[in-house]
């Protein structure tokens, strides 16, 4: 699936997050600032759900983006994967299969 | 002055000495004892907060961030340190029940985002901004401190279902 017109309210990456909440067997690898894991709580807090949204957070800080970031983003997408075992894993911004 | 007057003079004048007795404790301490209370990394007081709780002789382990200044060498005997930093809050709710070797926390002092899922698993949580908003600085104080620990623990017994 594609998504090429965003119609959820909020950045993109809530409404990814808000179509792997409603689906079963997805994860969604966020590579994603600091700021970012606030997304969670539209779900846990405002939403008052009984599950965190399928969501793993890279979490790069500032200092992080003198650098290369790419490890930062396999070593999670690995660890969800083994962590959560999903039957599909997303990952924001979208990883380009060569 | 007959001694019976000088005692209820300093009750009456000394309240705040009154309520830092052991006393004041004593019901609190009765809750929380063997309980095991994780907090997950907020506002740098967890470890002061969890050596008190360590001498209302209630079992505990917290979590903390990746700060050089938490080290093991400092903390209470029955404290336990896990490795867990701010990127693992993305991790889900099973990092208090999951860790390896230590059984689940009877109660948890998290931040609104966690509570609900938490509360879901069954694990009974506490809001760790009222540790701030609450003044428990103050010796005098020590029983309202205690009082915020013990209470969700006796809320979720008495609506258990």
């Amino acid at each position: 699936m594609q998504l090429t017109v965003w119609t959820y309210e909020g950045p993109p990456h809530v409404g990814a997050m808000r179509i792997a909440t409603a689906m079963r067997g997805v994860h969604y690898v966020l590579h994603a600032p600091q700021g970012d894991t606030y997304a969670d709580l539209l779900f846990t807090m405002i939403e008052r759900r009984a599950q965190r949204p399928p969501v793993t957070y890279t979490t790069f800080q500032a200092r992080d983006l003198g650098g290369d970031t790419a490890e930062l983003f396999k070593d999670a997408a690995r660890e969800a994967y083994e962590r959560f075992k999903p039957e599909r894993c997303w990952s924001a911004p979208p990883a380009r299969p060569n | 002055m007959p001694s019976g007057r000088r005692a209820e003079t300093f009750r009456g004048r000394r309240p705040r000495r009154r309520r830092a007795r052991p006393a004041a404790l004593a019901r609190y301490r009765a809750q929380l004892a063997g309980k095991r209370i994780f907090f997950f990394p907020d506002s740098q007081l967890e470890m002061p907060l969890a050596r008190f709780l360590s001498r209302a002789n209630s079992a505990w382990s917290w979590s903390r961030s990746a700060r050089p200044t938490c080290t093991a060498s400092i903390s209470p005997p029955n404290c336990r340190c896990c490795r867990t930093d701010v990127h693992q809050r993305r991790a889900s709710t099973s990092t208090t029940s999951s860790t390896a070797a230590a059984p689940p926390a009877r109660l948890v002092v998290c931040g609104l985002g966690l509570a609900n899922p938490l509360e879901a698993e069954g694990i009974t949580t506490k809001w760790s901004i009222e540790l701030l908003f609450t003044p428990i600085q103050g010796y005098e104080q020590a029983a309202d401190l205690a009082e915020l620990f013990a209470r969700p623990l006796v809320r979720a017994r008495l609506v258990a279902v």
